[in-house]
């Protein structure tokens, strides 16, 4: 047990590397971070060429790279380049937004898509499934700035009900995890009514039935566990993009979590604060995935033993 | 097995109740705008970096800081007179010692509202703070050599070589507390939690909620009636407009045009024109564009006047010019420009040696000035028109950004030009000048008369030349496809007594609330 | 009652009430099929069938209400956007460019997906484990971060939007696969064809990629919902397709302020057609994976 945590660490670390260097890597790529930070001022070629010496821009790719290697291993991710604080200061003063965010997103779209899901696949064929699954493929082909916008109109400038924007306070909290959740929830309910459907039909179903068990056993005990796999990657995945920073939920509605701030770090070329944002959503992802691995192995016994 | 389902669904009651009750609670948000008492609602498009002055120059700081900061002068709008005027803020006089030597004179008795006084060692030290810092405004004080004291009350600026904007660059040095700007941490510190002498101060900053101001009972000038000021920021556009609309916002900036109908349901527009022009700038050293009939005939092909009315509803003014109103030497009756005019376009191309029209690329930023995206489709449209193919370019602002400041962007380009210090030489210098970021001319005539206007400390004397400079660069030699200035729209509760300035400073110590 | 007739009734019995699906169920795979005729037959001669091109631009007649309301005019039947240019002609059009970008990055990235989820899952050990650090690399690298830089390097174009959605699409049908070949890799009649000696990439290819497919299909029609939306979202954050090919992406996004007011058609109709298309596609691929089922041929 204890040498497959200790490799499942290594691997994670090593994960970490990957993705730091890889972001590295592709900031370098985008273009020059210190001609942008003086883009509009009187600066001219001398005083761009001094700023990148003062950073310690002008200095080759390898030694940039051991330099900022050297300082993450300290929990060092260097400092803004626009505000000069400590990149991962910046980061985690939003890191709570995303996850209150992605929390209530995710609860409200299982509390509605499990149901939805299994409903839909005992009664498979009936008006209600077909409605039900229709409805579902309309939440997904609605694109997510649009069910904000709309939401806004009609629940906050219509009906008043919560903020059109903004945070601080949970009412604020509302409408963005209703939009964000609109998808995941049309597509776990898709999922979970698909997976079922094709666990109901498998022999050790018919067995269970052919020995008299009630319905709601059969469906409860033994379809739900197997049919769970699938829809567990899924949610994962989910759970994942949106701890990464829901982008575009965030710029509607104005809320301050990561994603936004990941954006608008890159488009002003911060590298300091993009590597800080990234090594933290992928620091929670890494978890996220540990975690569902360890439910593989519990849903799926013959997954444990091999 | 029974009080176990009972007590789950009286859990879920419970949690219906919950929820309910929340969602009423939520019912009562948006109280309507009274006057004081309630802080004003500012809604702006971002959140600031910093509030410090040398690390964060964006519109959206600096409408935060310049409410708590103050600078030796300060340009204020003059609704009236409709010019920007520079006025006395913490120095209430300023000459001229020598060509090279401004020397200033500080209102006696000022002090910070921590208590520290402000004095010439003051404004040593927040020189020395601009230039070390190494911020984003680093370079604004390029011009000045050194800060000397003279005495408590009097200090001088000597510039490196005479430059005629220095009292007007001085509204973006900002003086900042010696003993407070150490102890808070420096650039960090001091970014987060600013100390200043103007009509507000800093009351909290809670990342990504909002900034809150207050009236500063201390403050040497005349106090402001709004009490307090709260800052929040709403990147989307519909999104602010929302928030005029119910009542949760006072103010909001960047208002597109196409919303204007919408927030005049509820609310009042205020408009200003803007010193930022946008314009598109050619690569004089590489062909096509190195031909001055080619970059000619590009402005005969477009028709600014149809673009400024139907794809910005009017909210812009066509600028024939590379002057403003309001900055020296300012006459747009002296230059020519150029008419929208198709036929005369492909004449000229022709005698350019390209009958056939020529293919061009077109960089242009996406989603950074208003319309941006419908503007650069319409130029294109228009040009196709008479026979120059532009292949549309739109990229993310900072990737243009990168671009241009390599000096080997090619084709076409836009680009815009922001005010600092409202004087011509400044946004001259950065595109005409031999030393400038976007560099991308090559005539010895512009750098001279460059040189001669950026040194002339005499105001009568610098007229004639940056007319002089001004004729040439349009009429003659057209380095750009001059296209607009852009207006700045604001969202305003009808309650609030408020002018917006063309400088982008809001200015909100001059605002009152009605009732 | 023979036995053979007894049997399909308790079949039917057991594995639910799945008959009656078919009966009324085909009536919206029909629409289905038509909507998706003509959305391909837009995206095959958009020349023909749009009265306008789609780029030309009228200035002066711009934002014009579609036809039936009062200021509309009967040359625009879906009206004009704020430059003028046709709607009905722009949505037209926009069907070609959406569903080759979406299909393409879809086939890509399914491909690859179930590729490398086959490997990891039936090889299991450092395969396995490299092959998932992998896909979590990636998925920790904002997408648009990857967007801007594959931007940079090559410069803006529409190779470059279904690169990205192919590249960040992959994960779902490796993990997916992965964890079915999991699964089925342990049943008895795969250890048993093991043990008989077969060759892996047959065992694969004939055992194992069946039973996935059905799950890949039903996946994928669900992802190619989520590759339509995100170039819209790439084009919300300007970095979907160009102009000036149209896309219905770019046309949501450019539009998006409409929504709260004015011109509500400029996003109404581009919205309405991704919707559509999505649905059929959905409503097509579930019919596709009914057909497909196992349980039917046995």
């Amino acid at each position: 047990m204890w040498r497959y945590i200790r490799r499942r660490l290594l691997l994670a670390v090593l994960t970490f590397w990957a993705v730091s260097t890889i972001v590295w890597g592709l900031l370098y790529l985008t273009g020059d971070p210190v001609a942008i930070l003086l883009a509009g001022t009187p600066a001219g070629s001398t005083d761009v060429e001094q700023l990148r010496h003062a950073l310690g821009f002008d200095q080759p790719l390898p030694i940039q790279y051991l330099h900022f290697l050297s300082g993450a291993v300290q929990g060092d991710l260097g400092n803004s380049l626009r505000s000069g604080e400590p990149a991962l200061l910046l980061v985690s003063r939003r890191v709570g937004f995303t996850v209150q965010l992605a929390l209530l997103a995710m609860t409200l779209a299982l509390v509605v898509a499990i149901p939805v899901g299994i409903v839909s696949a005992m009664f498979r064929g009936s008006l209600t499934d077909r409605t039900l699954m229709l409805l579902s493929m309309v939440g997904q082909s609605m694109p997510i700035f649009w069910v904000g916008l709309l939401m806004i109109a009609v629940f906050a400038v219509e009906l008043r009900w919560f903020p059109a924007g903004g945070a601080g306070g949970i009412k604020y909290l509302f409408l963005p995890a209703a939009t964000l959740a609109l998808y995941p929830m049309a597509r776990i309910a898709r999922l979970v009514r698909s997976s079922l459907v094709d666990v109901l039909n498998q022999d050790y179903i018919l067995a269970a039935r052919a020995r008299g068990l009630r319905e709601s056993l059969v469906v409860g005990k033994h379809a739900l566990k197997n049919a769970a796999l699938p829809v567990v990657t899924i949610v994962a995945l989910q759970f994942g993009y949106m701890l990464g920073g829901a982008v575009i939920t965030e710029t509607i509605f104005g809320w301050p979590g990561i994603g936004l701030f990941t954006v608008t770090a890159i488009h002003e070329r911060d590298f300091p604060v993009v590597q800080a944002a990234v090594v933290l959503a992928s620091g929670m992802f890494i978890a996220l995935n540990f975690l569902v691995d360890l439910l593989y192995g519990w849903l799926d016994p013959r997954i444990r033993f091999s | 097995m029974n009080r176990h389902r009972t007590s789950r669904r009286e859990f879920l009651r419970l949690a219906a109740v919950g929820a309910s009750g929340a969602l009423v609670a939520g019912r009562s948000i948006a109280q309507p705008a009274t006057g004081g008492g309630r802080p004003l609602v500012v809604v702006q498009t971002a959140w600031p970096q910093s509030l410090d002055p040398t690390m964060d120059t964006n519109v959206n700081a600096g409408n935060i800081y310049a409410h708590m900061l103050e600078s030796p002068a300060q340009y204020r709008y003059d609704a009236r007179e409709k010019v920007m005027k520079l006025e006395p803020r913490l120095c209430d006089k300023w000459e001229t010692r020598a060509p090279d030597r401004w020397r200033f004179h500080l209102r006696p008795g000022l002090k910070f509202t921590n208590g520290e006084e402000i004095n010439a060692e003051v404004a040593r030290f927040s020189m020395d703070t601009l230039k070390g810092n190494k911020g984003m405004a680093s370079s604004y004080m390029n011009h000045v050599k050194e800060v000397v004291v003279v005495d408590p009350l009097t200090f001088d600026l000597v510039t490196d070589g005479p430059y005629a904007a220095t009292p007007a660059s001085t509204a973006f040095f900002f003086f900042f507390p010696p003993k407070y700007y150490a102890e808070s941490g420096g650039k960090t510190g001091f970014g987060r939690k600013p100390i200043g002498s103007g009509p507000y101060k800093f009351v909290e900053w809670q990342d990504g909620v909002h900034i809150k101001l207050e009236a500063n009972p201390a403050y040497w000038g005349a106090k402001p009636q709004i009490q307090a000021i709260t800052f929040r920021a709403q990147p989307e556009s519909a999104t602010r407009v929302a928030l005029l609309d119910t009542g949760e916002a006072d103010l909001i900036t960047a208002l597109p045009p196409e919303l204007i109908d919408r927030a005049k349901r509820t609310a009042d527009i205020r408009t200003a024109r803007g010193f930022r022009r946008v314009f598109c700038f050619f690569n004089a050293n590489v062909a096509p564009t190195d031909n001055p009939l080619v970059r000619k005939a590009i402005n005969h092909a477009v028709d600014v006047d149809a673009i400024v009315k139907n794809i910005l509803g009017g909210h812009a003014y066509a600028a024939k010019g590379i002057n403003k109103p309001g900055y020296i030497g300012y006459a747009p009756d002296k230059i020519t420009g150029y008419k929208y005019d198709p036929e005369l376009a492909k004449k000229l191309l022709t005698q350019a040696g390209y009958p056939n029209g020529i293919d061009l690329d077109y960089n242009h930023p996406v989603g950074r000035w208003l319309n941006d995206k419908d503007v650069a489709a319409a130029i294109v449209d228009m040009a196709g028109k008479a026979g120059i193919r532009f292949k549309d370019k739109g990229v993310e602002f900072n990737t243009a950004s990168s671009l241009y400041s390599t000096q080997k962007a090619t084709g076409m380009n836009m680009w815009s030009v922001g005010p600092l210090w409202l004087d011509p030489s400044f946004e001259w210098q950065v595109h005409f000048w031999s030393k400038g970021l976007y560099h991308y001319t090559n005539n010895a005539k512009m750098d001279e008369l460059l040189d001669r206007l950026r040194t002339e400390v005499d105001p009568a004397k610098r007229i004639p030349i940056a007319q002089e400079f001004e004729k040439y660069v349009v009429d003659e030699y057209c380095p750009w496809l001059f296209l607009y200035d852009e207006e700045h729209i604001y969202g305003a509760n009808k309650k609030l007594q408020w002018t917006p300035s063309p400088f982008e400073r809001m200015d909100l110590q001059y605002a009152t609330m009605a009732g | 009652m023979s036995a053979e007739s007894v049997q399909p009734a308790l079949v039917r019995e057991l594995t639910g009430r799945r008959s009656s699906r078919f009966r009324s169920g085909d009536f919206l795979v029909v629409i289905a099929f038509l909507l998706l005729a003509v959305i391909v037959l837009c995206a095959l001669i958009p020349a023909t069938l749009a009265p306008h091109p789609p780029n030309q631009q009228e200035i002066t007649k711009r934002l014009l209400p579609p036809s039936w309301m009062e200021r509309g005019n009967s040359a625009h039947l879906l009206g004009t956007d704020q430059l003028g240019r046709d709607l009905l002609s722009r949505v037209i059009h926009g069907a070609r460019i959406s569903l080759i970008v979406g299909f393409s990055a879809l086939v890509i990235s399914g491909i690859i997906g179930v590729t490398i989820g086959l490997l990891a899952g039936y090889y299991r050990g450092w395969l396995d484990d490299w092959i998932m650090r992998l896909a979590d690399v990636q998925l920790a690298i904002p997408y648009v971060l990857l967007a801007i830089a594959i931007i940079a390097v090559i410069g803006p174009s529409n190779l470059n939007v279904v690169l990205v959605l192919a590249v960040n699409g992959w994960v779902v049908y490796a993990r997916l696969a992965r964890g079915q070949t999991l699964s089925l890799r342990e049943r008895e009649f795969i250890q048993a064809y093991r043990a008989l000696g077969a060759r892996d990439w047959r065992i694969v290819v004939q055992h194992i990629l069946p039973n996935l497919l059905s799950a890949v299909i039903v996946v994928a029609s669900l992802e190619l919902a989520g590759i339509i939306t995100l170039e819209s979202s790439l084009s919300f954050l300007g970095l979907g397709i160009q102009p000036p090919t149209v896309s219905w992406g770019y046309m949501l996004a450019d539009g998006r302020t409409y929504l709260l007011g004015g011109a509500w058609w400029v996003v109404t109709f581009p919205g309405l057609a991704i919707t559509a298309t999505i649905l059929s596609i959905n409503v097509l691929a579930d019919w596709l994976r009914d057909v497909l089922d196992p349980r039917l041929k046995i």
